[in-house]
């Protein structure tokens, strides 16, 4: 071969190998141009197709064109460093029975097993070989070899030229694509979208891929997945048990794990079914701050361009990794974001909460009556401002019969309280309690009616919970058909699925409990609830002590009015006693003298009924001065067990006569065998005697009628309020009555409507009856008589302290 | 009972009530001296040596308790009535030295039954 041609040979390969169309096609053109240059009848380049040992690209061409060949069936080893600079291929192949270089399979070779390699290689690695084929054995000279090294060398270049173009635009790809990520990771807030864009992008880098994103929820190992880029569900069922299947494995990976055909458990069949569809498997796990938050998983079906080798690259790894590290950094983010929004609802949640409490509070305080209390408090349950446990339901506990009765029936009003209502400050307070009863008010009446017939007999089969609630005095959260043990009607009043029992207390005792739903409360609220209802038991207790306080501040003004009129009387009465003894002694003179003159005075004169009026009257006088005597004597009691049945009959016997002339009629019902009373017998005769007296004179003033009679009647009964026995001793007449308007007066001292009375009768039966620790009773019936009722104790001890009245003397 | 034998004496403050009294009992039948406070009546006890004092209690100077006491521990044998306005006194353990104790009132006819008895019982013999 002349060096012209050579030169014209070279420049060709040279013109080829430096054109701009794909490196495969230059190839071919170039293995071509050799064939028709006779160089060899076949030229073929073996190449690696990716970085790696094998060689797995065969491109070849002889002087009819090039050549459509399969991948080769094995893999060519990569030239060594010490690779000859050109060897007969028969060295190379020399025993076609080498099962290891020589495929039988390989038609190819098989026909043209002679030749010559030459390595396409430059200083820093190896690319493939160039090899000249033929069926029959041929020779090439040296400097044909030479030149063929040239060629060799510039095909070289070509090839480097071309692997670090591709290299470079790979590289600006992945460059894209981290551009691409970082900007979307910056953008997205929430995984799932983040997610979707990362895996197409990511699926545009890796074409036909498929991705998973699991995401593991605090510390437990629970995935939340995230799936894309499936074709089918057949595709999709395989990749997911595969998932499933390294799903225990990839918790404890802190590298990215590839699992292709060469390194899966060949037991595993899912993995078998898994290799029909995809080439590859790869775990990428999520770490942020030494923490697994969750798997990135990529399935490969890069599958056509290689039966044994990962379409991936080192660098794709890398970048998987930095992907990971990314994609940790935003779930993590977005966890804490999460974390921190959340926080940040409750913390408003809370606020509103506690601001509401705090003026429910206020209205509970406010509220007067423990009726309100209640309704007060199941509103703030039921209402939607409040705690949402709607409906809610109050039973009330009656002591006498250990029972429960259902009182209020509340659930929320349909309607939101609007925002204008809330920002009144001026009157929230009364605004918030209006809303508060109005939920509470908001029941259907049949409802209520149905509600208000609720008894439960015993609590004792109470489920265990709600009774541990009531005898722990804490509320308790039970499932809601807990309740139909209690009554089968509560489970219809209380639908849901929760039901939140709370007791209420006064003085730490039981006095209701409150039903309500707890389907939409947390245990946390709960504490809230508990926080509630103690202002609620607070304040109920707080009307009970208010009621107590007002009742005994009106006991205080009563008793101070009485003070102040017995202190007048007191000095009423020491004025009284003084002015009646220094009456006393010229009484008993003019008396005396006046009676003297009486007897001297000869009958049927003039002067004889002067001097009876004047005896009479003076008597008349002294009778005032007695009683004024005996109402401010002190009282010394000598009680002793006294007879009543006989003192009464004793005291009716003085009236014999004197109710004989009138024509009043007596009777007299005595209870026989009754037990002694421990009583003042002289003192209790007074009180017999003045009320005689009364009666009496009510008849006898009365103009008209003649039927007239007084009944007297002893008898006893069981005081129910002290739970004692009592004797009792009633006196009625038939008389004119007391007039309504006196009726205030009568145990007043010095009231009388009698034109000759004291006016001290009844006030000193009262201060015996009161001594005595009894009770007088007057029952009038105007222009129809008078029925006194006087009741004693059967036995007491003496009094240790004066009674009000006991302050008079 | 021959009621001349007996001297009354009685002791008031009132002029009314000592002219009352004695023309009262005298018709009774009794003798009858009359002393105006406690410090007379003790001057006269000695002299008159009565059989029966009926005294008030209040009266100016010494009061009739302790007229009766003074009189006891000259004769303990003269029985004294005590005669008083005052019911109340009747429980007071400072009369309970008297043989007997009237309440004062229009009609002396309690105070003749207590002279009656007081009498009876001091002097049986009679």
């Amino acid at each position: 071969m002349d060096c012209r041609r050579k030169y014209e040979i070279l420049s060709k390969i040279i013109e080829i190998s430096s054109a701009t169309s794909q490196i495969n096609e230059r190839l071919t053109q170039a293995a071509h141009f050799l064939c028709v240059n006779d160089l060899a009848p076949t030229v073929a380049f073996y190449l690696q197709q990716r970085r790696g040992r094998r060689l797995t690209l065969r491109i070849a061409a002889d002087s009819a064109g090039s050549l459509q060949l399969p991948a080769p069936p094995y893999s060519h080893r990569l030239p060594s460093p010490d690779y000859p600079l050109c060897k007969p291929l028969t060295t190379l192949l020399p025993n076609p029975l080498d099962p290891e270089l020589l495929n039988p399979d390989d038609l190819f070779m098989k026909q043209q097993p002679y030749g010559w390699s030459l390595p396409l290689a430059d200083d820093s690695q190896a690319y493939g070989t160039m090899v000249l084929l033929g069926s029959t054995p041929f020779n090439i000279d040296n400097d044909t070899i030479l030149f063929l090294l040239v060629i060799c060398r510039q095909i070289t270049i070509a090839l480097r030229s071309s692997i670090l173009k591709n290299r470079d635009r790979l590289k600006v790809r992945r460059l894209k694509f981290l551009h691409q990520i970082g900007a979307q990771l910056n953008a997205r807030e929430d995984v799932q979208s983040v997610f979707s864009q990362l895996s197409d992008s990511a699926l545009t880098l890796f074409s036909n891929s498929a991705a998973i994103l699991n995401i593991f929820e605090s510390e437990q190992f629970l995935p939340e997945s995230i799936d894309q880029g499936f074709s089918d569900n057949e595709q999709r069922k395989l990749v997911l048990q595969a998932s499933r299947h390294q799903a225990s494995r990839a918790k404890f990976i802190s590298k990215p794990l590839v699992i292709d055909q060469n390194n899966a458990q060949p037991s595993s069949t899912i993995y078998q079914n898994f290799f029909s569809q995809f080439c590859a498997h790869i775990i990428l796990p999520l770490i942020s701050q030494g923490r697994m938050v969750g798997t990135l998983e990529f399935f490969l079906t890069d599958k056509p361009r290689s039966r044994d080798l990962l379409p991936l690259e080192k660098e794709d790894l890398e970048l998987l990794e930095i992907l990971a590290v990314h994609l940790a950094a935003t779930l993590e983010r977005t966890r804490t974001q999460n974390q921190l929004s959340a926080a940040n609802q409750t913390s408003i949640l809370r606020t509103r909460q506690l601001t509401l409490s705090h003026q429910m509070k206020n209205a509970l305080l406010a509220a007067d009556t423990p009726d309100k209390i209640i309704r007060l408090t199941l509103g703030a349950l039921v209402s939607d401002e409040g705690f949402t446990c709607s409906p809610a339901l109050y039973l009330e506990f009656q002591e006498k019969d250990n029972s429960w009765h259902g009182l209020f029936y509340a659930s929320a009003p349909g309607r939101a309280p609007n925002e204008s209502e809330h920002q009144n400050e001026s009157n929230h307070l009364d605004a918030l309690t209006n809303r508060l009863l109005e939920a509470s008010a908001q029941v259907p009446k049949q409802l209520q009616q149905e509600f208000k017939a609720l008894k439960l007999v015993t609590f004792d089969t109470a489920p265990n919970r709600c009774r541990q609630a009531v005898n722990g005095k804490k509320p308790a959260m039970i499932p809601a058909e807990f309740v139909t043990v209690l009554h089968t009607k509560l489970r219809s009043l209380l639908p849901g699925k929760k039901v939140v029992v709370i007791p209420i207390l006064s003085h730490e005792h039981p006095k209701g409990l409150i039903l309500a739903n707890a389907d939409r409360i947390s245990q946390e609220d709960l504490s809230y609830i508990t926080l509630f209802t103690d202002a609620a038991t607070l304040a109920l207790d707080n009307t009970e002590l208010y009621q107590r306080l007002q009742s005994s501040l009106a006991s205080l003004n009563s008793a101070q009015l009485r003070l102040s009129q017995s202190e007048k009387l007191m000095a009423l009465g020491e004025m009284a006693t003084s002015i009646a003894h220094e009456i006393k002694n010229p009484l008993v003179s003019i008396a005396g003298f006046a009676r003297r003159l009486h007897k001297k005075i000869p009958d049927q004169s003039r002067e004889k009924t002067y001097s009876q009026i004047i005896t009479k009257e003076i008597e008349r006088l002294e009778e005032i001065v007695n009683n004024v005597l005996s109402f401010s004597r002190p009282q010394s009691n000598k009680f002793e067990p006294q007879d009543l049945n006989q003192l009464v009959a004793e005291t009716a016997a003085l009236f014999a006569r004197e109710l004989k002339k009138l024509e009043i009629d007596l009777e007299i019902q005595l209870t026989p065998d009754m037990a002694a009373v421990e009583c003042d017998g002289n003192q209790m005769k007074q009180v017999l005697i003045n009320l005689f007296n009364n009666s009496i004179q009510a008849i006898s003033s009365k103009s008209t009628g003649n039927d007239h009679h007084i009944s007297v009647r002893t008898s006893y009964y069981c005081d129910l309020k002290k739970q004692k026995e009592k004797a009792l001793i009633e006196i009625e007449d038939n008389g004119k009555g007391i007039q309504e308007q006196f009726i205030h007066d009568i145990f007043n001292p010095f009231f009388t409507t009698k034109h000759d009375g004291t006016g001290l009768g009844l006030p000193i039966c009262h201060r015996i009856i009161l001594n005595h620790q009894g009770d007088i009773r007057i029952h009038n019936r105007e222009g129809k008589g008078v029925m006194v009722s006087v009741s004693l104790p059967f036995n007491h001890k003496a009094l240790a302290g004066p009674t009000a009245l006991n302050i008079l003397t | 009972m021959d009621r001349q034998q007996y001297t009354i004496l009685i002791v008031d403050d009132e002029e009314n009530i000592r002219l009352l009294y004695r023309e009262e009992l005298e018709e009774e039948g009794y003798g009858i001296e009359a002393a105006a406070s406690g410090e007379e009546a003790l001057q006269m006890v000695p002299e008159i040596k009565p059989d029966l004092v009926v005294m008030d209690i209040k009266m100016p100077g010494i009061s009739g308790v302790d007229t009766l006491i003074k009189i006891k521990e000259i004769d303990k044998n003269i029985p004294v009535i005590l005669c008083s306005a005052y019911g109340d006194y009747k429980q007071d353990f400072s009369t309970w030295a008297s043989d007997a104790y009237v309440v004062k009132a229009a009609s002396l006819d309690e105070l003749k039954k207590a002279i009656r008895e007081v009498l009876e019982k001091r002097y049986p013999e009679k």
